[in-house]
């Protein structure tokens, strides 16, 4: 269900929680949804077993999944605190690509269209599964 | 699991080892990197009880390992190339390790051999190198210790068997926590493979870590500031372990964490900023530079 990019730079565990959260926010994953087991996920990758449980725990801290003793790792339903945080970064990170498309000379219409494009994917990512 | 303390081996007035402490936890995967000489091999064998430690000491699960048959027990040392008997087979050999180590397992052999695919009753000496080595981790697993201690392992293994490989080691470290202690000049693989690890040079220990912690702690950026005076400007304030300048565009090597870099560089709002996480053989590099230990641009 993953793909990992071994040659990258960016360390395993951290492409493993971005995966993670990316699948959460467009609803991929959804609520209560049982992750795969480190074990399973570690021989499916290939990956060091302590790096996945470390994401995992990475996961469970930012209130993204929860761990049931001996059951395995949950999705948490989403949370509106996590998302002020991250709705903060997020826009100043806009903000900086905006000023660079503004610069490029995108129109306003051209930006409202992406706005509408990326709805429509995650719509669609909620029907899907 | 693990644990060695202010450890020396000196070879006729030679430092092999150096007041080396060094401590692996249980079901951790350990990589240990280092220059050619700087005492891997020595260090792997004083844990291993072969070689007696002149200072220091070597514990495994609290118990020194020295002269100590019931902790040996517990753990398997594979050398740098295999040995075995003369005319041995696997099964001579099984047959040998079983004898020894009391946790033998027969249906992990039987397992194993099947997953290898290797013939039991064919002599080792007529293997290849790559199966040899096949061999010696067979009969290493099937022997199920606490600690696998392993001297270059990879060399002479191909792709798939590599991966199969990496493959029964994670298993083994997520199924029974297995702690496993690896020495290799291969960085991609100990990558892939270790998730703490070592940098040894001269007998001593420069960098011990948690990898992620390692990789996440050193950062490439590459900028091309607005004005010259930034560059003087950034250098006094974070700490940067190498530079270099090409053209307008200038590279550093910075420790510190991400934020906190990308905060100080976007300040000045350079022209392009990037900002990469260090492989393990940039870290190796720039530490062993650090120790004065670097490639020279040698024409011969």
């Amino acid at each position: 269900m993953f793909e990992l990019d071994v040659r990258s730079r960016k360390p395993i565990y951290e492409q493993l929680t971005d995966k993670v959260k990316e699948m959460i926010m467009h609803g991929i994953l959804r609520a209560d949804e049982q992750l795969p087991s480190v074990r399973a996920l570690s021989s499916q990758l290939t990956v060091n077993p302590n790096t996945i449980q470390k994401a995992y725990r990475e996961l469970e801290r930012e209130g993204y999944i929860y761990s049931l003793q001996g059951k395995g790792n949950f999705v948490a339903a989403m949370q509106q605190e996590h998302n002020e945080s991250k709705r903060a970064g997020l826009k100043t990170e806009l903000l900086r690509l905006m000023a660079e498309a503004v610069y490029l000379g995108f129109t306003e219409s051209e930006i409202s269209a992406l706005y509408r494009q990326a709805l429509d994917q995650r719509r669609e990512g909620n029907s899907h599964d | 699991m693990i644990e060695i303390r202010g450890v020396s081996k000196i070879f006729q007035g030679d430092k092999a080892v150096d007041q080396l402490s060094l401590t692996v936890h249980k079901g951790a995967i350990y990589g240990l990197l280092g220059s050619n000489g700087a005492g891997k091999t020595t260090l792997l064998k004083t844990l291993a009880g072969i070689y007696r430690p002149d200072a220091g000491t070597v514990k495994l699960g609290g118990q020194p390992v020295y002269e100590s048959p019931e902790v040996k027990r517990r753990m398997i040392f594979m050398p740098d190339s295999p040995y075995f008997f003369p005319q041995a087979t696997i099964r001579s050999m099984a047959a040998f390790y079983k004898s020894i180590y009391p946790d033998w397992s027969q249906k992990r052999y039987d397992e194993l051999l099947a997953m290898f695919r290797l013939d039991p009753r064919r002599k080792l000496s007529r293997f290849s190198k790559g199966m040899q080595r096949q061999a010696a981790l067979l009969l290493a697993l099937s022997c199920r210790p606490e600690v696998l201690i392993m001297d270059e392992p990879i060399d002479g293994l191909d792709p798939v068997m590599r991966r199969q490989i990496k493959n029964l080691l994670f298993q083994e470290v997520a199924e029974r926590e297995l702690t496993v202690l690896i020495s290799s000049h291969n960085l991609r693989e100990i990558e892939d493979l270790c998730d703490h690890v070592g940098i040894m040079h001269e007998g001593r220990m420069l960098v011990e870590k948690d990898l992620d912690d390692l990789k996440s702690d050193t950062h490439k950026v590459q900028v091309a500031f607005r004005d010259e005076r930034h560059a003087a400007a950034l250098e006094s304030i974070l700490q940067i372990l190498h530079r270099e300048e090409r053209g307008s565009v200038r590279l550093y090597i910075v420790k510190g964490e991400r934020e906190r870099i990308s905060q100080a560089f976007h300040v000045y709002d350079p022209y392009v900023l990037d900002l990469l996480p260090l492989t393990l053989e940039e870290i190796f590099i720039y530490e062993m530079g650090g120790a004065g230990y670097d490639a020279q641009p040698i024409i011969l």
